[in-house]
Order: structure tokens, then C-alpha cells, then sequence
């Protein structure tokens, strides 16, 4: 009787609910395309390629288990009404803040619409930074408001 | 019994180590305005008639000074030309040469009201060489005609 007492409550205790680690994301990115992105005035095309600011997005990883507790950011895009020949790309451009580790993600990615690996780290990190890049961009690109979503998951990892 | 023991805390201790996610997202807004810009290269055109006989109009010409360059994100434009003088006394025309991101229509003898130039122009970026050519007859007289010649890019 003792030992299944001791079973159950041992049981209880290992299955109460783990505190998952949280993820907060802020900012967006707006870009306005214009006769000022030509290369050089009439006659010659668009930019391809366009960078927001260094930190127009931000990220911040708490309510992890510690500066051991690792974790890695995954990034899609989730189209709404996009040209298709438009692309995105993300870069880390700073470390945040915090007592955990970051590492990876501070050159380009390609964000597609499945999950790809963005950055990882360990602990708490706050007010990461983002930017992100345009590309793609031509003449063939009609006037239009094109617009997608950048996905992130924080996945705790062992 | 203590075999049992153990495999029932293995149990326990393993369903309680859950790999949790969690998500965050943003949106990305391109806005691209409707883009349709037009320019000359290469400055002022100066054409000098001095010389010529009774049997015909006397001419000159210039193909190499003006460019013409266009840019443009929408479909189906065209350039056309005009120019500001209404009182021609040598006849000026202007022809798109050398084109490329759209059709030339062949020379234009100048007025104010707007001729097309250059037609077919779609979702492209596009030059030509401008060749302009001007003519007086004797009765005409001598004198000068100072044009402005403005280029429009325009719906087709």
C-alpha cells in the first residue's frame, strides 16, 4: 500500500504542467515602392533589393528554465497576397539583452513558407534585434499592396 | 515487485519532460506606387540652316545629342511629344531611333497638339536615340524658332 501511495504521488507531481518558454515578437515592416527606387531615374529598373532597419523587428525569449535551458527560433512566411517573385530574407543584427546565449542567424536567411532553423540560443534573451531585406523587386511588379506574414517558433530543445 | 516499482516512476518521470513551443509573428507591407517617369539625356538641341538653293527646302538635322529614357511598372503606355510653339515657320520633326522597351512610330512633324512616339511600352525600362530634323524653304525667310518639346508618358 505504502509503495503504490508513493507511486501515485510521485506520478502527480512529474505530470503537473511544464512551464513552457515564451516568445514575444514586435514591430512589422512597411515599404513603400516609389519612383525614388529607381537605380538611376528613367530608364533603368528597380533596386532589387531593399533593407529595413536594423531593428524594426524584435524578439524576446523568457520563462525559460534557466541559462542552461536551450531553445532554437524557426521563421516562415505566410503569404496573403504576394507577388511571387518577391522575396524575403532576415538577419539577427544584435545579441539582445539577458543572462542566456545566443548564436547564429546574424547573416542573411531566406524566409520560405515551411519552417527553417533562424537562430538558437540558451536562457532568457530579450529585445533581440531583426532586420529584413526585400528582394526580387522589378518593373514587373504592378502597383499593389503586397502583404505577408513572418512566422516564428521557439522551440525548446534539449 | 520492485522491478514493477521501477518501471512505473520510469514512466512518470518521462511523460513530464514535454519539448514546449511557442509562436510570435508579424506582418511584411510592400505598397508599390504606380511608377511612370520619363527624362532626356544629353541637353538642348541646336539646329542651323545656312545653306541651300531655290530648287527645295534646306535642312538639318541632329541624331546623336538627345536620348529619350523611360521607366515604367504598368502596362500598355506610350510617349508622345509635342511642342509649345504654335507659329512654326521651319518645320521640326522628331523620330525615336534605336528603341529598345517599346515600338517607334516613325518621324513626328512637331505641333502642339501630342503625337505618339514610341508605343508598347509595358512593365519595362526603355531608351532611344531622339533624331531630330528641321527644314526652311526659301519664302520662309531667316529668322529662329525656339522650341520646347515635351515628352509625356501616357496610356496607350
Amino acid at each position: 500500500m505504502r509503495r503504490t501511495l508513493f507511486a501515485v504521488a510521485l506520478g502527480a507531481l512529474t505530470s503537473a504542467p511544464v512551464l513552457a518558454m515564451d516568445l514575444a515578437v514586435t514591430g512589422s515592416w512597411t515599404l513603400p515602392i516609389t519612383a525614388a527606387d529607381l537605380v538611376a531615374g528613367a530608364g533603368s529598373a528597380l533596386r532589387t533589393s531593399l533593407d529595413g532597419g536594423p531593428g524594426d523587428v524584435r524578439v524576446d525569449v523568457d520563462l525559460t528554465g534557466g541559462d542552461d535551458d536551450r531553445w532554437r527560433l524557426e521563421i516562415r512566411r505566410s503569404d496573403a497576397s504576394w507577388d511571387p517573385d518577391l522575396r524575403i530574407w532576415v538577419r539577427r543584427t544584435g545579441d539582445g539583452t539577458g543572462t542566456g546565449a545566443i548564436a547564429g542567424g546574424d547573416t542573411w536567411v531566406e524566409v520560405g513558407p515551411t519552417n527553417s532553423v533562424f537562430f538558437e540560443g540558451s536562457g532568457d534573451r530579450q529585445d533581440v534585434p531583426l532586420q529584413l531585406r526585400l528582394g526580387g523587386l522589378s518593373l514587373g511588379a504592378t502597383p499593389a499592396a503586397y502583404l505577408t506574414a513572418l512566422q516564428y517558433t521557439l522551440v525548446d530543445t534539449p | 515487485m520492485r522491478n514493477l516499482f521501477g518501471v512505473l516512476l520510469a514512466s512518470f518521470v518521462v511523460t513530464g519532460s514535454a519539448f514546449a513551443a511557442d509562436t510570435g509573428s508579424h506582418t511584411v507591407t510592400v505598397t508599390v506606387s504606380a511608377i511612370n517617369e520619363v527624362a532626356i539625356s544629353g541637353g538642348n538641341v541646336a539646329l542651323a540652316i545656312d545653306s541651300g538653293d531655290t530648287s527645295g527646302p534646306a535642312a538639318a538635322s541632329d541624331a546623336t545629342t538627345a536620348d529619350l529614357l523611360w521607366s515604367t511598372n504598368e502596362s500598355n503606355k506610350k510617349i508622345t511629344v509635342a511642342t509649345n510653339l504654335a507659329a512654326i515657320d521651319f518645320p521640326l520633326t522628331v523620330e525615336a531611333t534605336n528603341v529598345t522597351g517599346g515600338t517607334s512610330g516613325g518621324p513626328v512633324t512637331l505641333s502642339t497638339t501630342a503625337q505618339d512616339l514610341v508605343t508598347g511600352i509595358s512593365l519595362t525600362a526603355g531608351t532611344a536615340d531622339l533624331s531630330y530634323a528641321a527644314s526652311a524653304t526659301a519664302a520662309a525667310g531667316t529668322g529662329s524658332n525656339v522650341h520646347t518639346v515635351t515628352y509625356t508618358i501616357t496610356a496607350e
